[in-house]
Order: C-alpha cells, then sequence, then structure tokens
C-alpha cells in the first residue's frame, strides 16, 4: 500500500532507529574512532594502488641505496637506520596522502564530517588507522631493510628497534594524518604534502634513525632510551596539538 | 514557543570573487515540506550545505531549532540530515558497511541495517562494493543513511536525480512518511510538482535571492 495514502501506515516499514519508536542515542567516542579506523584500514587494503605504491616504493629505496652504498660493512651499518626511515617516510606520505584522497571520492567525507561527533574523534580514528598501517609497514620493511645491509644487531635490538618503530611511526602518522586533511582540497596536495610535513617531522626522524643507529653494529640501550624519550615527547605534543587543531582543518 | 526549524536572516555567501547568496531570509516552521528550485548554479546546493554546517555564511545568521548554527554547528548537526547528489557514499565499502559506520558514528542499533536496505531496494547488493553501483542505486543507499538517522530536519539535495521510476516512488513515500511523523524537510529540486509531493511552499532561488516560486503555494 502506497504510503502517500497512508503514510502513518508505512512507518512500521521504514526501519529506522526512531522510525520504530526507538532514541537515537549519542555515538560512544570509542565506538566512533573504532569506526574510523576500520573504514580507513579497509579503503587502504582494498583499494591496492596505495599498498603495492608504498610496498614497492620502499623496496626500490632500500635496493636503490643499497647498490649505492657499495659493499664496506661500515658504511652500511651507518647508513642502514637512515636509509630505512627515509624508506618508511616516503611511504608514509604516500599512504596518507592517498588515504584523504578515498575520502574525498562521492563526497563521503563531506557525509562523515555531518554527523555530530568531535573532530578529534575522527582525527583519532584516521591517525590509528594510519599508524597501524606504517607500524606494519615497518615490521615487514625494517627486517628486509637489515638483511639486505648485512647489519648485525645488537642484544638491545629485540626491544629497541620495535619500540622505535612503534614511537617513530606514531609521531610520523599524527603529522602526516594531520598535513593530509589540510592539503586534502588543494589543487597541489601530492607536491605540498611533502614539503610541508617534512620539515615537521625532523625530530621524529632524528630520534628514530639515532635511536636504530644505537643498537646497529652495536648495543647501546641507554643511547637508544634517550632518543626514544625524545621520540615519544614530541609524539606526545604533536598528538595535543594536532587533535586540538584538527576542527580547523576540516572546518570552514 | 517552539521556535522555526530554520530562520535564516539576511545571509549571504561569497564562493571566491562571486556572490552566490545575497540577503537570504527564511523562516520555515517545524513539520512543513518546502521545495527549493533554481536553475543550475543558483546556490540551491551552497544554501544547503550552510543550513548543513559544511559552510558558513559571509554575513548574516543561521538557526536550526532556534541553535545558532555558526555559534554551536554540533547541536545543529545532532538535529539534521542531508541527502547529498553524490551519495556520500564510500566507494570501496559495501552497502552494508557504509550503514554499519553510519550507525556506529550515529549511535544508531546496528540492527536496523538490514531492514533499511530491504526497504530502498538494496537487499541483493548489500554486499556489493558501492564503486559497482550506479548513480541510482548510490543515491538509495544515501535515502537508507537518511532513513537511519531519521533527523529532525532533513535536507534533500536533488533527491529525486539519477532514480528510475520506482526510485522516485520511493522518495516519494519516504518524505510522506518523514512528513507524517513530523520531520521538517527541505528539499532541492526540479520536480516539485510532482503528483504526490504537494509541499507546504515551493521557493525559487535566483540570483541569489529567495522569493515565492509562481507556482508555488505558500504555507
Amino acid at each position: 500500500m502506497s504510503a502517500l495514502r497512508e503514510p502513518r501506515a508505512d512507518l512500521a516499514r521504514e526501519g529506522g532507529p526512531r522510525g520504530e519508536g526507538a532514541s537515537r542515542n549519542e555515538a560512544s567516542e570509542l565506538r566512533v574512532v573504532l569506526a574510523v579506523a576500520r573504514k580507513d584500514l579497509l579503503q587502504e587494503l582494498r583499494s591496492r594502488a596505495a599498498t603495492v605504491a608504498t610496498l614497492f616504493f620502499s623496496a626500490v629505496t632500500l635496493v636503490m641505496m643499497g647498490f649505492a652504498l657499495g659493499r664496506e660493512q661500515a658504511v652500511l651499518n651507518l647508513a642502514a637506520p637512515g636509509v630505512l626511515w627515509v624508506a618508511l617516510a616516503f611511504a608514509g606520505v604516500i599512504s596518507a596522502a592517498q588515504n584523504f584522497q578515498s575520502d574525498l571520492e562521492e563526497g563521503a567525507f563531506e557525509q562523515l564530517l555531518l554527523y555530530p561527533v568531535p573532530r578529534a574523534a575522527i582525527f583519532l580514528g584516521k591517525l590509528l588507522a594510519n599508524w597501524l598501517y606504517l607500524t606494519a609497514l615497518g615490521a615487514l620493511v625494517a627486517p628486509v631493510a637489515f638483511v639486505l645491509f648485512g647489519v648485525e644487531l645488537g642484544a638491545a635490538a629485540w626491544y629497541v628497534v620495535p619500540a622505535t618503530l612503534l614511537l617513530g611511526t606514531f609521531g610520523f602518522a599524527v603529522i602526516a594524518t594531520f598535513y593530509a586533511g589540510l592539503t586534502a582540497n588543494l589543487q597541489a596536495r601530492e607536491a605540498l604534502l611533502p614539503v610541508l610535513m617534512f620539515p615537521v617531522i625532523v625530530p621524529v626522524m632524528l630520534g628514530a634513525v639515532r635511536a636504530t643507529e644505537a643498537v646497529v653494529g652495536r648495543s647501546d640501550a641507554a643511547l637508544a632510551g634517550g632518543w626514544l624519550q625524545l621520540l615519544g615527547g614530541f609524539g606526545l605534543v604533536y598528538f595535543v596539538v594536532c587533535s586540538a587543531l584538527f576542527h580547523f582543518v576540516v572546518d570552514e | 514557543m517552539t521556535p522555526p526549524a530554520i530562520e535564516l536572516a539576511g545571509v549571504t555567501r561569497r564562493m571566491g570573487r562571486e556572490l552566490v547568496l545575497r540577503g537570504v531570509d527564511l523562516e520555515v516552521a517545524a513539520g512543513r515540506l518546502v521545495v527549493l528550485r533554481g536553475g543550475n548554479g543558483a546556490g540551491k546546493t551552497t544554501l544547503l550545505r550552510l543550513l548543513a554546517t559544511r559552510l558558513k555564511p559571509t554575513s548574516g545568521s543561521a538557526r536550526l531549532f532556534g541553535v545558532d548554527v555558526l555559534k554551536e554547528p554540533a547541536a545543529a548537526r545532532a538535529r539534521l540530515g542531508m541527502l547529498s547528489v553524490m551519495g556520500g557514499s564510500y566507494p570501496v565499502l559495501s552497502a552494508r558497511e557504509n550503514l554499519l559506520l553510519a550507525c556506529d558514528m550515529a549511535g544508531a542499533p546496528r540492527a536496523a541495517v538490514g531492514g533499511l536496505l530491504e526497504r530502498v531496494g538494496l537487499a541483493a547488493a548489500a554486499d556489493k562494493h558501492v564503486r559497482t553501483f550506479s548513480s541510482g542505486m548510490k543515491k538509495r543507499l544515501g535515502l537508507a543513511r537518511l532513513l537511519l538517522l531519521d533527523p529532525d530536519l532533513w535536507l534533500l539535495d536533488e533527491p529525486y536525480a539519477a532514480l528510475d521510476d520506482d526510485g522516485k516512488r520511493l522518495v516519494d513515500e519516504v518524505v510522506a512518511a518523514a512528513r507524517a511523523r513530523g520531520r521538517t524537510l527541505l528539499m532541492a529540486s526540479h520536480e516539485s510538482d510532482r503528483e504526490h509531493l504537494r509541499p507546504d511552499a515551493v521557493l525559487q532561488l535566483h540570483d541569489g535571492r529567495l522569493r515565492l516560486a509562481p507556482a508555488g503555494r505558500q504555507a
């Protein structure tokens, strides 16, 4: 029966929570964060272009630098941490830019911003997805880099390298998520994103490279610990500032 | 006294160098259906996006249910939902995943999703990626999202566009049911003369200003 003749008879068919008499609850911020993160990760994994591009880019960087640096082990030991983090940084830029690009298709991100949820929760969701993705990428690329460069890891490496990956990719993901949002609507975003991002992530890159260096060819856990504290500190500061400012990025 | 659902006073909006809205005044009582007409580029979508808190007025004030859109955008967003021209769904997610995302974002029960997909005729395509959908199917999915939220204010941007006859009848039914529930609807559409629509008012947006459409009916 047509709802136009008897509109009230159709209410039960509407299926919406309020249409059935139930009330809509406020979405909990945790539920929003997890929903946005799950959505972003699904996007990342299904739009294989970004995944393939980041993996390919990391592999090419490692191989090219491996050839360029020659076979002297002392040089390779010195260069390996830097090459690893440069590969991760550039791959991270590609991934973050691609993530926001997918968001802008068909007005989906605009729709996301219409929900009455704090902008910080949306930022946290996107950050969580970016962080998990970069950490997974790091876990894949780091062993390849160490094998390819033939470096010998120190005894403390078993916890220093994972901790550096976690903290380093966190700081990087915070900045990448924030700046990818900032440049998402700009025409020259691909060029602007690294230009804007890289000066800001210098402390993160420095801390990550130095902490990794401390366990390559030696095992200086105390030195690594100092750099890890720096990484954690910068990550925290970036996190607080970017979360607070994200609404300026996505709203007029 | 209940505040109007929509209250615009002297709203202007500049897009680049062009003044798209030039002093729009509008008051819509709660529970009304108002159709907004106008040529391409007349500013209909700009006006809807402004009400949806996605654009800020260059000057003037906008209130939804008494809430100042500029000062309390989050409170305003809690009362509205919008069906955009493009549908607003994520292409790499399935129809079901898009609606589940909407549930999580809006705090709605996930159990409603299956029924809604059936209601808008997408049950058979529930688990297909939206990028494989036609424009009409994307519009149906957007409509399902709006049904899920069932906001107090429905902002509909060309809801009939790209839909087949069945789809258009579905929009008619959904609009009629929303009106029966006391929702307020502002619809930008070229199809204000649809037999079953019966809007309370038809407004024409021309040269950035609102006026009653020649054949419009005033509430």
